[in-house]
């Protein structure tokens, strides 16, 4: 294992700048997560690192050594694509194996067979393993695939999207048991996806991509409780942040330059249901709103509330809907609301 | 269908469509769905019964029978299997059968190997290379009595070219040797012609091969470092091979019944070292008018590429399957 470094690297496609200007330092045995929408330039990311394309400026390092000018194969890495790219002729045995064919292995046909079988119950595939790898479900192709990366023992994992194919419970068993092999292996692992799931639950340090660029780099708990702008700040959290005019709450002391205030749901508290916000309730950043919908998931309510010409939501306990109906009035109070100027730079007060 | 309450699938449209058949069919003539079908598929096979189907079993039938088609008044008697034991043991079919066992392997090989090789190249997409795949495909598109007739030019001991590129290359008089004309060479003249004018058409299969196999498959391969050479064996050559096999069975099949081009080229000589075994049916059945003895014959190719092709097709099949 190693560590990988990008330093201001940069690709364009004709004229769409893909990868702008991206610089990340990635420890060794870290767990780096790129977080961005579709065409955020996360696969292109992933790409300049393997070799598989070649950036326009800037330089790629693995282990400390310059591979900018390397050949794929001459950089040690293993990839899973995000059309999980199997031989299509080979059985799931062989192209579990065929990685470690290479003579910069010299495995002999017993050890490459155990290494096959192990991996094959790694990710739990193993009763397929002389399957045809046309004749599995999308789940299972992708299963083989981060196989035939975590048979090889690399300078680096590279991982594209390998868990958006499959269905949510298999999605999960396998976020669990991929952190638990990274953290067994001590892998360096660069991961893209755009389930922020996904990049909480498992990144070391999670980096958020918009337009090519790397907008900030931080651990899961920093890019959730301390966003760089709107973007970052609306891209995590479930039920995503609310997002309000500062002129809305009345009475908040909000910094002079922000415009945009946002709530997390979980930040919104009901203190009076069936009342409208007095004059007597002494916490300033208090609101009223109308219920407008419950959704019911279970281990909690979403309340969707309606507050004049904005929509907000925000939890409510499991058997809040028992207690309301849609238009009832509520009033809410905002903590740790996090305050954006007119670009959507985040303004500290 | 009638029973089931109405959904929101009962838009107009779909009630349109479930009702058309049925009104259509009451409308022609009282005719049901089913005699209409016929109808439709009447003509073509009523086409394929007459001209292919009915001489099949006609000349099945011939192929028992001294009949001869040049004597339409002398008595037809029925010699049971002797047409099938006489061409078993007739030397001259056998050396038929040899000429065209030469002719269908050699070019098959050539055709096959050269065609892979072009196609291989061109997939490189090199700087012209959409010029020079139109460049490489023109002899496939010659009609083969062409070609046979420009071979004979170009095989020409004192005129023709190809004697004279010989010459360049080995230095032998151009008048010493006749591709045409020598009982060694002429089994090879007519390969290099038909190895000429068909790899382009291998080469278009192939490239149709070699273009399916997606680039991603060529990035895993280089990521989980393969040498080129691994590359090509364990990938490239696997992936296009039933595109290789359906080539080597068109190919196959159209020279194992090839008669046209050897014709113009040779007319079967000298002596009958490529007399294919098209030729010699054809001489059996119009020169000689052995019409009873030519249909056994005709009847054992009939099989033996038949049977030939489906042993082969079932292998094509499991290339594909795996
Ligand atoms: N080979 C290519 N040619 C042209 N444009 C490309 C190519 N690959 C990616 N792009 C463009 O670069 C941008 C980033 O793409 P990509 O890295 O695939 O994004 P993501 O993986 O985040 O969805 C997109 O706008 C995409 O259309
Ligand atoms: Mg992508």
């Amino acid at each position: 294992m190693a560590n990988v470094t990008l330093r201001g690297v940069s690709k364009r496609f004709k004229n769409l700048v893909a990868v702008d200007d991206v610089s990340i330092d990635i420890a060794d045995g870290e767990f780096v997560v790129l977080l961005g929408p579709t065409g955020a330039g996360k696969t292109t990311t992933l790409r300049l690192v393997a070799g598989l394309e070649k950036p326009e400026a800037g330089s790629v390092l693995i282990d400390g050594k310059d591979v900018t000018g390397f050949a794929p194969s001459q950089r040690d890495v293993s990839f899973v694509f995000q059309q999980y790219s199997l031989y299509p002729h080979l059985s799931v045995r062989d192209n579990l194996a065929f990685p470690l064919k290479s003579p910069a292995h010299s495995l002999n046909a017993s050890q490459i067979k155990a290494r096959v079988e192990h991996v094959a119950e790694l990710v739990q595939i193993a009763h397929k393993l002389d399957n045809r790898s046309t004749a599995l479900s999308g789940g299972e192709m992708q299963r083989v695939a981060i196989g035939r990366a975590l048979v090889r023992d690399p300078a680096v994992f590279l991982m594209d999207e390998p868990l958006s194919s499959l269905d949510a419970k298999l999605r999960g068993d396998l976020r669990v048991e991929l952190k638990r092999i990274q953290k067994e292996l001590g892998a360096t692992l660069l991961y893209v996806t755009h389930d922020q799931i996904e990049a909480m639950t498992m990144a070391d340090r999670i980096g958020i991509l918009d337009e090519g660029r790397l907008v900030q780099l931080g651990t899961p708990r920093e890019i959730y409780e301390d966003p760089v702008n709107v973007h970052v700040a609306a891209r995590l959290g479930q039920p995503a942040i609310n997002l309000l005019p500062v002129s809305v709450m009345g009475g908040v002391s909000a910094p002079q330059s922000a415009s945009t205030m946002g709530i997390r749901t979980e930040h919104l508290d009901v203190i009076g249901q069936g009342t409208r916000a007095s004059d007597n309730d002494d916490a300033a950043m208090k609101v009223a709103a109308t219920l407008e919908r419950v959704e019911f998931l279970g281990d909690q309510n979403r309340l969707h509330l309606r507050m004049g010409d904005h929509r907000i939501v925000t939890l409510g306990d499991g058997d809040i809907e028992y207690r309301i109906q849609p238009g009832s009035e509520m009033t809410l109070r905002a903590r740790n609301a996090l305050y954006f100027d007119q670009n959507g730079e985040r303004v500290r007060g | 269908m009638p029973n089931n309450p109405p959904s929101i699938l009962d838009r107009s449209a779909d009630k349109a469509a479930a009702l058309t058949p049925a009104r259509m069919s009451r409308s022609i003539k009282g005719l049901s769905d089913r005699a209409v079908a016929w109808w439709f598929i009447a003509p073509t096979i009523i086409l394929l019964l007459a001209i292919n189907i009915f001489p099949l079993i006609w000349a099945v039938k011939l192929s028992f029978t001294n009949y001869r088609a040049n004597r339409l008044n002398a008595e037809v008697k029925d010699v049971g299997l002797r047409n099938y034991e006489r061409i078993l043991t007739d030397p001259d079919i056998w050396q038929a059968m040899q000429a065209t066992a030469h002719f269908v392997f050699w070019t098959i090989l050539l055709q096959t190997l050269i065609g892979f090789a072009l196609a291989y190249l061109i997939d490189r997409k090199f700087r012209g290379h959409a010029f020079w795949t139109t460049v490489i495909l023109i002899p496939m598109m010659l009609s083969p009595a062409v070609v046979g007739n420009f071979w004979r030019f170009l095989y020409q001991p004192q005129i023709g070219l190809f004697n004279y590129i010989v010459t360049f290359f080995t230095g032998a008089e151009p008048s010493s040797f006749q591709m045409l004309g020598s009982v060694d060479l002429a089994p090879w003249a007519i390969v290099i012609v038909d190895t000429w004018m068909w790899t382009p058409y291998v080469m278009l299969i192939c490239l149709a091969g070699l273009r399916s196999i997606p680039d991603y498959i060529y990035e895993a391969a280089e990521v989980d470092r393969a040498s080129n050479w691994r590359r090509f064996w364990s990938i490239t050559l696997p992936m296009a091979l039933p595109f290789i096999m359906l080539a080597v069975l068109f190919r196959g099949i159209e020279n194992f019944k090839m008669f046209d081009m050897v014709m113009l080229l040779t007319g079967g000589g000298p002596g009958s070292t490529t007399e294919v075994a098209s030729i010699t049916l054809k001489r059996e059945a119009f020169e000689k008018w052995r019409t009873g003895y030519s249909s056994a014959f005709a009847i054992i190719l009939f099989v033996a590429v038949f049977g030939l092709a489906n042993i082969y097709v079932k292998a094509l099949n499991r290339v594909k399957q795996r």
